[in-house]
């Protein structure tokens, strides 16, 4: 008995222990290679690891002695191969001891240009293109005359293609034998000349190109001078705000190469009306604060257009140290549709500050605030999320302003909030998905956390808000949990995404459950899965059953 | 359009019958800067591959700029199904293949849409931009690196219009970083993080590696289905047993055909960082591994995979259960760091941010750019470098080493092995249609 034991632990030991010497040693090559199987008649990884592993190791740079050994065992190996698999692999395996090939001379330049002339005749657009590389590959430099004719071609494949082959030769004398055809050239044809041009930050040319912004190629003209940048583009580009290419001139702008904001600033005291818009709206992104009195003057325009820019460019104008001025601002407009915009500038004075702090501050304002307008600080004193904000909306809410009160406690993050949703959401169930938020967010304690979710659920109505209360069941590992989400896998609306919940749940409390409970979610789990067909879902099956065997029933 | 020639087709019937049967290619691209496109220039695609990624938005769709005329799978019930749900959706008749090299050059066919496996991608790509035609291609853009070149000639070249589908360098919500591009790519310019920078993608940072795209070993073969036509599906990879498993959507997890989550999801995430970090035309220098040893054929996970810039930038990938602990930044500088959310250690940044000027203006709208013959946002050639930042890590997985490269010469340095790597054998005439 006891040497039928000693037996049967050197046999193991050996089985153990062979794939892990045979992988250390690249005299085993052939050794493991007589241990393949043909497809399914065995277990093969084993040795394909020993195999690929001694492989690796004789081909790592430094290990060249190792190589021949290793070759010459795949060589004899593959003759002995059984079968052709076993073959296909093995000779994968000495691929890997070869030397990467010397690509072959290519052809000589009399072939390039016997090739190039013949393809320049094809009537295919791509053939053409190439023949222009070939004469490229030959000429280079030197192939700047053909490049120059291709302009007048009408395919404009063939135009930009002749563009691209010359881009690393082309110089200042280039571009101006480029922008001399002009006249000649369709819109087209200049189209793709200032598209190089801009790409090529072809600054030389900039006069030629600020001579197209009046043109059919307006747009391609003022986006090539943004590319390329300096003081004349940004003037000629500034000038144009208003006119008939005032959108090409604005987007020519915002990516301008280069700093734009103090011209901007400039021009916005200077220009006329109807470029104020355009300079608005700069000067809002590009956050010129210098132009903050410039803006706030604006917003008393006569054009509604003038005054609405003024009003979205307010935020991007303001510094904290504005906050007063903001809100006073926000108290007495006259025109209702700025509030939204001022109210956002606000919010954004206050957006580094305390909570409390901000909230004391914008209720300073309110109180002496008119009845008619006090709606318009209800977004600012949500955003400071403090209790003092949450408070004054709450009793809004309970008030005569009730709708827009609501609307800011949708968007304070303080969980204050949550009884207004949930009593909103007996109307309008998408009042819960922001109370889940604010309950993932808020509530620490989990069983609390799944009681909340109950509450949602009770008054969840349509699928989506459902759904959504399910997703965020998943991250609570509690019994009532998993209990509720088995009960939502028979409701075919929310069945996938309780199963994804149950599945992400259960996984978590697996220390707790019992197998059989576990086994049972996840073959509920695998069943709702199974009718997807969905490959995603059909790896998360193979997850579930790899888990189930790592447990102990 | 020019006018002479639209007046010349009005007046001439028998000019216009004689316009109908000459090949689309003779009149060039439509469109013009004024991005026009005449309902008699309208667009057409055809997709290759309707069985997974190919029946997205991306690729299944038809409308007045483009419509969808053809499709092909290797696969007969995807193909038919695929039909019908055009016909149902779009009212769309398209014409159905089986084989690629039909589609490709069908003259019906504007822009081809390659939405099959990874081990395809080269070839297809590469035939289609000599057949003239315009092409959207699935990401990664090419299995290994030496197709990602051929590729890049071959469209240049050939003077067509690529896209990667691939997006978040210029567009959305950059996964669970919670903040689009842009605005990290406006802070690394205006230099407030200092030089040289480290990039971390892990799921501490937002982003999934999908691990569960990982093969079997020790397969069974299995008989083929009847709607699949195996040798095509292989096409170019060796030849192995049918298993459901290398097929379809699991085809992620075999060294043959893709790169398990790493080459699935790398080109999402590692191309916006390239573009971040001003890198869209370089390589890395060195690409390290820290990984147990990967089966050859079936791919495995990893723990981290770091890639090393010869200015010192850095981009390090963490596997899915080895990410660094604690809060994290996703770029982090000398200087300055930011973190999920765009929270940043640089005061008032935002501001900063909004002070600098947008990135400079490239063509985001495929259908404009094959109108325009403008070089589409994400093309061949940033396309070509940051699936090779990606194969540069399957390379160093197979091998289990570390690796270094010359950007320059776009081969591993002093390994023989990797550099076999790049140029890999493909099985039977397919290598053809890639030289």
């Amino acid at each position: 008995m006891r040497k039928i034991s000693y037996i049967f632990i050197s046999l193991a030991l050996l089985f153990c222990f062979e794939g892990l010497w045979a992988q250390d040693c690249t005299d085993s090559v052939l050794f493991n290679a007589g241990k393949l199987k043909p497809a399914g008649e065995g277990a093969n990884s084993k040795y394909e690891y020993a195999i690929s592993g001694a492989v690796n190791l004789a081909t790592t740079p430094g290990n060249e002695a190792l190589r021949g050994k290793v070759k010459s065992q795949l060589e004899q190996a593959i003759e002995a191969a059984p079968d052709k698999d076993i073959r296909q692999f093995l000779e994968s395996q000495l691929y890997f001891m070869g030397v990467p090939v010397e690509p072959a001379a290519g052809p000589s330049e009399k072939e390039l240009l016997a090739a190039a002339k013949k393809l320049a005749r094809s009537r295919n657009s791509n053939e053409r293109c190439q023949s222009i590389w070939l004469y490229s590959d030959v000429y280079g430099k030197e192939n700047a005359a053909r490049v120059l004719a291709a302009m007048s071609d009408k395919d404009k494949a063939y135009r930009m293609t002749a563009l691209h082959s010359y881009e690393k030769y082309a110089d200042n004398q280039f571009y101006a034998a480029l922008t001399a055809l002009f006249p000649k050239l369709g819109t087209d044809a200049k189209a793709d000349i200032l598209y190089f041009l801009g790409e090529q930050v072809a600054d030389s040319q900039i006069d030629a190109i600020i001579g197209e912004f009046d043109g059919a190629n307006a747009a391609d003209a003022m986006a090539a001078a943004a590319k390329i940048g300096g003081e004349k583009a940004l003037a000629a580009l500034i000038g144009h705000l208003g006119g008939n290419y005032d959108c090409d001139a604005y987007l020519a702008l915002i990516s301008f190469n280069g700093d734009v904001r103090g011209s901007v600033e400039n021009a916005l005291k200077n220009a006329p009306a109807a470029a104020k818009p355009s300079l608005l709206k700069l000067a809002g992104e590009r956050h010129c604060t210098a132009s903050f009195e410039d803006v706030v003057d604006l917003l008393d325009s006569q054009d509604s257009k003038t005054a609405l820019a003024a009003a979205n460019a307010l935020k991007g104008v303001s510094i904290p140290e504005d906050a007063v001025h903001v809100a006073q601002l926000l108290q007495s407009l006259k025109d209702d549709n700025l509030a939204s915009p001022v109210s956002d500038a606000l919010i954004g004075c206050y957006s580094d500050s305390d909570g409390k702090a901000s909230a004391v501050r914008i209720l300073s304002v309110v109180k002496d605030a008119p009845e008619s307008v006090k709606e318009r600080f209800y977004p600012a004193l949500a955003s400071t999320n403090s209790d003092l904000a949450a408070d004054y909306l709450l009793t809004a809410f309970k008030s005569g302003h009730s709708d827009a009160a609501l609307k800011a406690l949708s968007a304070i993050d303080n969980f204050k909030a949550a009884p207004a949703l949930l009593e909103a959401a007996s109307k309008d169930d998408s009042h819960l998905i922001r109370y889940v938020e604010l309950v993932s967010r808020f509530v620490k304690d989990d069983s609390a956390k799944a009681g909340e979710y109950a509450t949602a659920l009770k008054s969840a109505v349509s699928a989506k808000v459902k759904s959504r209360i399910i997703d965020a069941m998943a991250s609570v590992p509690q019994l009532e949990t998993v209990n509720r989400l088995e009960a939502l896998l028979s409701d075919p609306e929310v069945a996938y995404n309780a199963a994804n919940a149950l599945k992400s749940v259960v996984k978590e409390m697996a220390g707790e459950l019992p197998y059989t409970k576990i086994k049972e979610c996840f073959d509920k789990v695998v069943k709702v899965y199974q009718g997807t067909g969905n490959a995603d879902d059909l790896y998360a099956i193979d997850e579930m059953k790899n888990f189930l065997s790592g447990l102990k029933k | 359009m020019d006018k002479s020639r639209r007046s010349f087709i009005k007046k001439s019937t028998a000019a216009v019958a004689a316009c109908t049967i000459l090949p689309r290619e003779v009149f060039g691209r439509m469109g013009g800067s004024n991005n026009f496109i005449a309902p008699s220039d309208q667009l057409t695609h055809g997709i290759i591959g309707v069985g997974g990624i190919g029946r997205s938005d991306s690729h299944f769709y038809s409308d007045s700029s483009c419509r969808l005329v053809a499709m092909c799978d290797v696969d007969s019930n995807h193909l038919k199904s695929a039909f019908e749900a055009a016909k149902e959706q779009f009212g769309q008749t398209a014409r159905t293949y089986s084989d690629w090299r039909e589609l490709v050059h069908d003259p019906n066919v504007d822009v081809v849409h390659i939405a099959t496996p990874p081990h395809w991608h080269g070839i297809m790509a590469c035939e289609a931009a000599r057949a003239g035609k315009d092409i959207w291609c699935e990401k990664p853009m090419t299995r290994t690196i030496g197709e990602g070149k051929r590729v890049l000639e071959a469209v240049k070249r050939n003077g067509r219009v690529f896209r990667l589908n691939t997006w978040f360098r210029f567009k959305d919500t950059f996964y669970g970083l919670g903040t689009t591009v842009k605005p990290l790519k406006k802070l690394v310019d205006s230099g407030l993080l200092g030089w040289p920078l480290t990039v971390r993608i892990s799921g501490a940072t937002g982003f999934a590696w999908k691990f569960f795209w990982v093969g079997k070993e020790n397969l069974d073969p299995q008989p083929v289905p009847e709607c699949l036509d195996y040798d095509m599906w292989l096409g170019p990879a060796p030849y192995k047993p049918y298993n459901v498993h290398r097929t379809h959507q699991t085809f992620r997890g075999y060294w043959d055909y893709d790169g398990g989550g790493l080459a699935d999801m790398g080109q999402h995430y590692i191309d916006p960082v390239q573009y971040i970090l001003g890198k869209d035309d370089t390589l890395p220098v060195k690409v390290e591994i820290d990984a147990p040893q990967q089966h050859p054929d079936a791919v495995g996970t990893w723990r981290s995979i770091t890639y090393t810039y010869g200015d010192g930038c850095k981009i390090i990938l963490e596997g899915e259960g080895y990410e660094s602990e604690g809060k994290v930044p996703y770029i982090e500088g000398p200087l300055g760091k930011v973190y999920k959310g765009f929270e940043c250690t640089i005061p008032n940044v935002m501001n900063v941010i909004n002070e600098l000027p947008d990135p400079k203006i490239e063509e985001t709208d495929f259908i404009r750019a094959v109108g325009s013959r403008h070089q589409f946002s994400l093309d061949e050639s940033k396309g070509f470098h940051s699936s090779t930042v990606v194969n540069m890590g399957v390379c160093a997985l197979r091998l289990g080493r570390n690796l270094e490269f010359d950007p320059v010469k776009q081969m591993f340095v002093n390994d023989d092995a990797a550099n076999l790597l790049i140029d890999q054998p493909m099985r039977g005439d397919w290598a053809n249609y890639i030289k």
